[in-house]
């Protein structure tokens, strides 16, 4: 296999810049052999996984991110920076544009401070939601984390990427209070009140003063960030986890419908979950169970899951934190609420958070709303058998029964054409929910991966014809994501073209990025 | 002091009845003057019957075993991870497809490699596998472990 190489590129050009990239992080942390960029494989590509990374790089100090910007810059290569790279069912670690160099933070893993009395962390990227808990419980600090379900991913990444938690404070981008951002010159700069040399308070006033520039640098290649800060949640005197499960597939409408004024009235204060009863029964079971035959799970072999299960077509997942009478009062409205729905069944369970030793939740679902990580939601892999992935699709919705229920029957619909079960739920933030849909699939068998990767392609065109469009997006399909974005003939797209060339004329950072291309590359989108 | 005997034969017994058909057991006695090496960790499954029997016998050969309580995530985290910053470490076991994969990229980040990795044919999804810190006769003696118990 011929070596891949940036673009424009020679092999000796090349071996050049890796040696002068070696003068700068030391040789060990320039990544060349083949098996090491396996770490920069997608593993859950539909289709096969296509090498794209032409080495690594793993600074270990925004220092060192510096001093490769300026070679990157000065080399004309392009650099794909990752934090964690765990971003997987959205690509991983590989980069957009076959030929980047990736620019790995992992080594960056420095929890710089926690403030246990303002409730908030400043962190490097290469602090994973795992690290940062096992921190805070070494300081015994009563703050809590809200980790993605994945708890191996970074918090700088996550947040970035405007992923979202289950408790509180789940929603990541808005929990954000600071950044330090390396451009694409080399130039280090301060958000917020962190553009005060002096100023104490950069992790506690996000806009600063004039213009604010924080929610640029995330799903963005305009900066590579190097420090981030985000707000914790001081530990809840108590707190109650809630399960209703619903009887009918019809059910989610009215579901939607009425945990929306619950959580705009704050009744509700985290990022409830209504889960599919797929997604719910592939966490305790796998599919050859219910359904040996080809195709997406028909019907009554769904009914007979739920049954013997003893599980719900759709089971609301909600939490409710404080203290202990305000968490009582706010459950009897809440249940008095969903009762109203037929067959509504719920059960809770109540913990206190000074209990020694602590006695804490142990299902998946359960510990993201109480701000512990974990990797159980990857069971899921085993749904379908074989080496289980999953390529997601995430529109958002509006926070209404009607639009969930029509996106729900859409995304269904399809999905059992390309032989696809609805794996899917929705994520309920104030007036949107996130709706997740997982196409699983086994990563042996080619065809069933590139129909996963086929069905996406369609899901986001169907989706854009009804007004529709996802949060975040694979790698793959960020060009078509963007495009959905098209008000005023991409005016959009054009401002972030023009911000693109402004700051990284080279075109240096993350190339194809969400969709935005330097203006050397633009003609060659996919 | 480990007896290899006896350990081969414990984890060949346990292991013919989930892995793949075309694939032949051999038992210790077979495996002549193998330089095989234990393993100093198991890695098991307590929801799953074969899983647990496999580290029953494998930890009576005084091998340590650890369940994974349905979450690898925090049984690396909180009790792997630590373990293997003090020595170096071979690790085996019988557990579900998705938490071999998801140690593959722990132990990759911690500069460890998966040597070998056997899916089971019965339903359940289950793989026998191990990892070694790294190519040397540690890790060498790993493959050799899981490759004598398995011939095609
Ligand atoms: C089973 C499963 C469940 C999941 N559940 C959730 C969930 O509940 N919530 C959720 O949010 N996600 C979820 N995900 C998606 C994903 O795994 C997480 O969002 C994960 O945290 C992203 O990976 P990471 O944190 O390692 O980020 P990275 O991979 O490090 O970064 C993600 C992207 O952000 C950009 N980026 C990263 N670091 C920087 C930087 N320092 N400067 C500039 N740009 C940067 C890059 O473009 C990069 O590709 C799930 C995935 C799976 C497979």
């Amino acid at each position: 296999m011929s070596r891949i190489l940036p673009p424009g590129f020679s092999e000796r050009e090349f071996e050049a810049a890796l040696q002068r990239f070696s003068a700068v992080i030391g040789k060990p942390h320039v990544i060349t052999t083949a098996a090491d960029l396996e770490s920069y494989l997608d593993p859950f590509a539909p289709g096969n996984a296509a090498a794209y990374a032409a080495a690594a790089v793993r600074p270990a100090s925004t220092e060192q991110v510096q001093a490769i910007v300026r070679i990157a810059q000065e080399l004309r290569i392009p650099l794909w920076t990752v934090s964690t790279g765990k971003n997987l069912a959205y690509g991983g670690a590989a980069p957009r544009l076959k030929g980047c160099v990736v620019l790995d933070l992992k080594r960056m893993n420095h929890v710089i401070e926690v403030n246990e009395e303002l409730g908030y962390a400043l962190v490097e990227p290469g602090v994973s939601y795992f690290d940062l808990y096992a921190y805070i419980r070494q300081q015994g600090y009563k703050l809590w984390i809200d980790p993605p379900a994945p708890g191996w991913g970074s918090v700088v990444g996550n947040t970035l990427e405007r992923g979202f938690g289950y408790t509180p404070y789940g929603d990541h981008s808005a929990m954000q209070c600071g950044m330090e951002v390396v451009l694409a010159n080399g130039e280090l700069v301060r958000t917020g009140m962190g553009a005060m040399a002096g100023s104490s308070m950069w992790q506690l006033y996000k806009p600063g003063y004039g213009a604010s520039y924080d929610g640029m640098f995330m799903q963005s290649n305009f900066g590579i960030v190097t420090k981030l800060g985000i707000w914790l949640m001081p530990q809840p005197e108590s707190f109650l986890l809630c399960h209703a499960r619903f009887r009918q597939e019809a059910d989610l409408e009215m579901i939607v419908d009425t945990l929306r004024p619950l959580r705009l009235d704050g009744t509700i204060q985290n990022n409830a979950v209504i889960e599919g009863a797929v997604r719910w029964a592939a966490g305790i079971s796998n599919r050859e169970r219910w359904y040996e035959g080809d195709g997406a799970m028909p019907q009554v072999a769904i009914e007979r899951m739920i049954r013997q299960l003893d599980i719900g077509w759709w089971t609301l997942r909600f939490a409710l934190y404080g203290r202990k009478e305000v968490v009582d009062l706010n459950y009897r409205i809440a249940r008095k609420a969903l009762e109203k729905i037929p067959g509504a069944d719920i059960s809770v369970k109540r913990y206190a958070s000074d209990t020694v030793p602590a006695v804490e939740p142990s299902a998946a679902g359960d510990k993201g709303q109480a701000g512990i990580p974990g990797l159980a939601v990857f069971q899921m892999l085993n749904w379908r058998g074989g080496n289980g992935a999953h390529i997601d699709f995430s529109p958002v919705c509006p926070a209404t029964g009607r639009d969930a229920m029509k996106q729900y029957r859409m995304v269904k619909t399809r999905a059992g054409e390309y032989g696809f079960d609805y794996y899917g739920g929705f994520t309920a933030g104030l007036r949107h929910l996130y709706h997740i849909f997982a196409a699983i699939f086994d990563r042996g068998d080619v065809h069933q991966a590139e129909q996963a990767g086929e069905l996406l392609r369609v899901l986001v065109e169907d989706a854009g014809k009804q007004g529709y469009a996802e949060y975040r997006s694979h790698l793959e399909y960020m060009d078509l994501v963007a495009a959905q974005y098209d008000f005023n003939d991409h005016a959009l797209m054009r401002l972030s073209e023009r911000i693109k060339d402004a700051l990284d004329p080279a075109g240096i950072l993350s190339p194809g990025k969400q969709g935005v291309w330097p203006a050397s590359l633009r003609g060659k989108k996919t | 002091m480990i007896d290899r005997r006896q350990f081969f034969n414990a984890v060949a017994v346990i292991l013919a009845g989930v892995l793949v058909p075309g694939k032949r057991l051999m038992r210790y006695d077979a495996i002549g003057n193998g330089a095989t090496t234990p393993p100093t960790m198991v890695v098991y499954d307590e929801r799953i019957p074969a899983s647990c029997a496999f580290a029953r016998s494998v930890s009576r050969a005084g091998i340590r075993a650890i369940e994974s309580r349905g979450d690898v995530g925090e049984l690396w985290h909180n009790a792997m991870r630590p373990a293997l910053q003090r020595v170096p470490h071979r690790l085996i076991g019988l557990t579900l497809a998705s938490d071999i994969f998801l140690l593959k990229l722990l132990a990759a980040d911690a500069g460890m490699k998966v040597w070998h990795e056997v899916p089971s044919a019965s339903s359940g999804n289950l793989v026998f596998w191990g990892i070694a810190d790294k190519v040397d006769e540690a890790g060498e003696s790993l493959a050799a472990l899981c490759s004598d118990l398995l011939v095609a």
